[in-house]
């Protein structure tokens, strides 16, 4: 880790306090309803507050210069902007001051906007005294905010993609390709994952494998990419740009060991095996959508329990998926209408009847709807059943016999299909409890992992330095995964590239001689971002502050007050509650 | 310009008035109407439904007929206008069916070769003659009088084959009803069919249907309704005659050359009005009347 | 089909087969019928079925694509379409179900499944030429020679004559015959 004093040489502990106010109108959005220039006038009699303003728009070019501007012209050596909420410009404004050579962390930003006008919209006066309440705790704040040090980290130019299915060999190779290093883990002895197993995908009309074979020939061949299969991680730490992973591979007496700067987990799913259901225990005759992708060509038209030709073929759709109440399988799968409608399109040229039975269609992607189309055109039957009411089977002797009611035709049905294939919902894999705890990521009520953010960040994570790809994030298909893979990868190669990284230093820290040894915070903290120094006796905890998320929750725990919040100190709170309780005087010099 | 006028079965027989009016209209407006002889049913809704070559043949012999005098067909039945227009498309696509029909028509000295065009009164009024050409005409305009637009179904659907207006968002009987000085009104269900043809499956039904138009005409606040079909105009006014419908006000019908009429100067003898079975001189009577 | 009894009541139970949407492909109207997704658009749009329960246009399309061969023929229900094309226009995968039901009313017609209104019209028109030969009365003449229209109407009969013998004897016999 590397320091960067910015700012850090402007201030003397002892210097002057010269704090500048600058209250934003956001055009209508505040002082529409509060009096900013009230508040920048009371802001004026506040102890040790040397200059205010008001301005139109703070965020905008001419703000941003007023702010450079006046630091310079009165000396300020801690500046409040009094708008919006700090999630929306509170970066914009650390920059302005530190362009001006003040450290960022002796900005401060009250929140008028979201906090006071948006939400007291009706009541101007209470509005106003509120927003000089707020004001007149920051000053009080800014009086006790200190210079912090700005860290970066280093990043070690290598990933780790743990998972060796599609989305794993398309993130190795785009990362190989901009030319860092990647190595790649897999549990199976094969590459390929679940798309290997498949004889048809969707949309192209090549078999799984024949898609897969120039990405795993070009992964074998690169000289950027380690592969690893038959392998399983031992163990896991570190914090972003500086993860350690200890992996036993099959066949090696020692495990290997690997430095890396960032992961990529693309560990994919399970197909659901729906034991229990359909009667599919009962007779291989019933089969899920994979068992028969699995079969080579031919065998799909051959029944499997007597070796007799295949003329008759019913297919079930939402098995396992889409069950409320049901917990792991009430998400709807995604892949299953696509490739219904894509095989039994394929397979009705060979046969005298195909059946789907459906709750709903949902072939939503590029291309899918003529699937669907080209099937029906061939004259696959789609039948849709009512999903409190599902489809009953029954096997005697080997003969199958199949009753549900059509919900369109308002008719009840019967049919003695020669197989059934159910397609199963996507589930997580073996061993995903293990994997989510090794990398700290958290699952949702689907059982696969969560994103930092669905929409906005939907392939990274709350862990710093560790992405999701593919199915591991949720049900999708292959070509989905390969999309989630490049961005994966994209995010990767941009650490990598950049070659270090700011971390925040709103961190926590541990004060070594109120430290009690108890542990309290090792447990509590939801990064897995302290642990024990062992460098002393008795060990103390310590902290990570690369994997440090500044959320409290130590300080908080902690029994002997031995942690403290950088930028969130029990002297800076005290301030402001004090600030709030008391209004103080209006002090000599402390006018503008 | 000369038209064959081909009336079909219904209008000669029950509604005369549209028949003339039609012919004095156009005759005003510089087209000369001749009539078409020796022609037979179109085929539609009957033959239609039992066999696809019978009902090709039987519209198939009316546009030869019109072939044979070189000069294009006038419908003025919603219904013959689109089975006219339907078969000439099946057999401008479909070798072997012409073939066949030809076949039978050759006895006769006929021939379908496609030359001829099946207009609808609609098109006649609108393309042909044009609306200007209309609007000039009137000597009597009406009073601002509130007329709801009756298209029925085979007029303008399906559009592919007819090509007659915007099947959703129909305009020309509501253009025509201004440039003689009414008002059009629009109403919801404007394009709905008007249960003609099911009287003779479920006639329960079909007044169903045809009173909910009436119903929604009424409420938008028309005088009246205009039509371009036959079937509409006699099942329009005869559901306004049927059980439940005592005490409601009666709203005329008129066919819409039996609203140009008056307005053109035309007088009312030529227009067939006393054979209204809902006397529409609450309409006509409008033209002429300052607003 | 078949059916079977249960707790007393009957219910008929049938069989998918594409047979009879493959049957319904090959007649003129009916090439469309594996085009319908059952979206429903169709129902949404009809005034017969707003009119009436019995009549549900995307139902009968589905018991086509079903192979319910027996239960279409023989039912009224295709031939209560009027024919307003409402639905043609309003489908989004160019499938005409009035199209279809007229497709549909032809094999039934093929196999003596008629209504006796559609019977008789056509018995009409095929003898006469025209639907109205019974209704032309003097009364009417008179209103047409009072509006100076010409009375004489020159209906042709000799060429129904023809289809009658080319398209209908064979119905005919395959109904008497009762097969």
């Amino acid at each position: 880790m590397t320091e960067d004093s910015v700012g850090m040489n402007a201030m003397e502990s002892k210097e002057e306090l010269r704090i500048g106010v600058f209250v934003c109108h956001c055009g209508h959005n505040i002082a529409g309803v509060v009096d900013v220039e009230d508040v920048a006038k009371t802001a004026a009699t506040l102890p040790n507050v040397v200059f205010t303003t008001h301005e139109m728009f703070t965020c905008s070019d001419a703000g941003q210069e007023t702010i450079r501007t006046m630091i310079h012209e009165h000396n300020l050596n801690r500046v409040i902007v009094a708008s919006c909420s700090p999630r929306m410009h509170e970066p914009t404004f650390r920059r302005v001051v530190e362009e001006a050579g003040l450290n960022r962390y002796l900005f401060e930003q009250v929140n008028l906007r979201e906090h006071v006008s948006w939400c007291h919209m009706r009541e101007p006066e209470a509005a106003t005294a509120k927003a000089n309440d707020l004001v007149r705790m920051a000053v009080a704040r800014a009086a006790n905010l200190e210079p912090l040090p700005i860290k970066k980290v280093e990043i070690t130019p290598r990933t780790l993609v743990v998972g060796g299915g599609i989305a794993g060999l398309r993130a190795a190779l785009d990362i190989a390709d901009r030319g860092f290093e990647v190595v790649l883990i897999e549990r199976e002895r094969e590459l390929g994952g679940n798309v290997r197993k498949w004889a048809h995908m969707f949309p192209g009309d090549k078999p799984g494998h024949e898609v897969l074979e120039p990405m795993i020939h070009r992964v074998r061949k690169h000289k950027n990419i380690e592969i690893r299969t038959g392998a399983v991680i031992v163990n896991f730490e570190g914090y972003i740009g500086n993860f350690e992973v200890e992996v036993s591979v099959e066949g090696l007496k020692k495990h290997k060991k690997y430095e890396v700067g960032a992961v990529i987990v693309a560990t994919g799913f399970q197909p659901y095996v729906p034991v229990g259901l359909y009667n599919y225990d009962k007779s291989l005759d019933i089969m899920t959508l994979g068992d028969l992708q699995g079969r080579p060509d031919e065998q799909q038209f051959i029944r499997p329990s007597d070796g007799k030709p295949v003329r008759k073929v019913a297919f079930i759709g939402c098995v396992g998926s889409r069950e409320p109440g049901w917990k792991g399988h009430e998400h709807c799968s995604r892949y299953c209408c696509s490739a219904l409608a894509k095989t039994a399109g394929i397979m009705a040229d060979r046969l005298d009847e195909v059946v789907i039975l459906y709750q709903d269609i949902r072939t939503y992607g590029k291309e899918h709807e003529d699937f669907q189309r080209v099937a029906r055109q061939k004259h696959v039957i789609y039948t849709k059943y009512p999903p409190d009411a599902k489809p009953e089977v029954e096997v005697n002797d080997g003969k199958i016999t199949m009753r549900w009611k059509d919900v369109l035709a308002d008719t009840d049905m019967e049919f003695n299909p020669d197989i059934i294939v159910l397609a199963t919902a996507m589930v997580p894999p073996e061993g995903i409890e293990e994997v989510s705890h090794t990398f700290s990521l958290t699952r949702s009520s689907d059982g696969f992992f969560n994103p930092e953010h669905v929409k906005l960040n939907p392939v990274t994570t709350h862990t710093a330095g560790i992405m999701i790809a593919g199915a591991a994030q949720a049900a999708k298909n292959a070509s989905e995964s390969v999309i989630d893979a490049s961005g994966a990868a994209a995010k990767a190669v941009g650490l990598m590239a950049k070659g270090a990284v700011e971390i925040e230093s709103t961190v926590s820290r541990v004060i070594p001689d109120l430290c009690s040894s108890c542990a309290t915070c090792i447990t509590a903290c939801p990064y897995g971002a302290i642990s024990w120094d062992m460098s002393r006796d008795p060990h103390i905890a310590y902290v990570t502050e690369a994997k440090c998320h500044g959320c409290g929750t130590c300080a908080a725990a902690c029994p002997s007050n031995a942690i403290i919040m950088l930028h969130s100190t029990n002297e800076q709170i005290m301030a402001m509650v004090e600030a709030y309780l008391c209004v103080p005087v209006a002090t000599p010099g402390g006018g503008a | 310009m000369d038209m064959l006028l081909y009336r079909g079965c219904t209008t000669p027989v029950r509604l005369p008035a549209y028949e003339a009016a039609t012919i004095a209209v156009l005759e005003k407006l510089g087209v000369n109407v001749i009539e078409l002889k020796d022609t037979n049913c179109c085929g539609a809704q009957y033959v239609e439904s039992m066999d696809r070559m019978a009902f090709a043949s039987m519209s198939g012999r009316i546009l030869a007929l019109a072939e044979r005098e070189e000069k294009d067909i006038l419908a003025i039945c919603g219904a013959c206008s689109g089975s006219l227009k339907t078969n000439k498309h099946f057999l401008d696509h479909d070798i072997r069916a012409r073939d066949e029909v030809n076949s039978l028509l050759a006895e006769e000295g006929l021939k379908y070769s496609g030359k001829v065009r099946v207009r609808h009164l609609l098109q006649v009024l609108a393309e042909d003659i044009g609306f200007d050409k209309i609007e000039r005409a009137v000597v009597k305009p009406y009073n601002g009088i509130k007329m709801a637009a009756h298209y029925g179904c085979h007029v303008t659907r399906p559009y592919e084959i007819v090509h007659v207006d915007d099947p959703e968002n129909p305009t020309i009987l509501d253009r025509l009803v201004e440039a003689v000085g009414g008002q059009a009104v629009d109403y919801p269900g404007k394009t709905r069919c008007c249960g003609g043809p099911m009287l003779a499956m479920d006639e329960d039904v079909a007044t169903t249907i045809g009173l909910d138009k009436i119903d929604n005409v009424t409420k938008a606040g028309a005088d009246g309704i205009v039509t371009a079909c036959v079937f509409c105009d006699i099942q329009l006014t005869q559901v306004q005659f049927g059980g439940g419908t005592s005490d409601r006000q009666k709203i005329p019908v008129l066919p819409i050359t039996q609203f140009l009429g008056p307005a053109l100067g035309l007088d009312e003898d030529m227009l067939g009005v006393e054979l209204n079975k809902i006397d529409p001189h609450s309409v006509i009577d409008c033209c002429g009347v300052s607003q | 089909m078949h059916t079977c009894t249960t707790k007393g009541q009957e219910k008929s139970i049938h069989v998918p087969t594409s047979a009879f949407a493959k049957e319904v492909e090959k007649v003129e109207g009916g090439e469309a019928i594996n085009k319908c997704i059952q979206c429903g658009i169709c129902t949404a749009s009809c005034v017969v079925a707003n009119a009436t329960d019995l009549y549900r246009p995307r139902r009968m399309i589905q018991k086509i694509i079903l192979g319910l061969r027996e239960e279409v023929l023989s039912s009224d229900q295709s031939w209560l379409c009027l024919n307003c094309r409402m639905c043609e226009e309003r489908c989004q995968e160019g499938v005409s179900p009035a199209e279809i039901f007229l497709a549909v009313r032809t094999i039934a017609a093929r196999e003596g499944h008629v209504p006796r209104v559609f019977k008789e019209a056509v018995k009409t028109v095929l003898e006469d030429g025209w639907m109205l030969k019974d209704a032309y009365t003097d009364f009417q003449e008179d209103e047409r020679e009072d509006l100076g229209l010409n009375p004489e109407l020159h209906m042709n009969n000799e060429f129904v004559g023809k289809l009658r013998k080319r398209y209908f004897e064979r119905k005919k016999a395959a109904e008497e015959s009762g097969s």
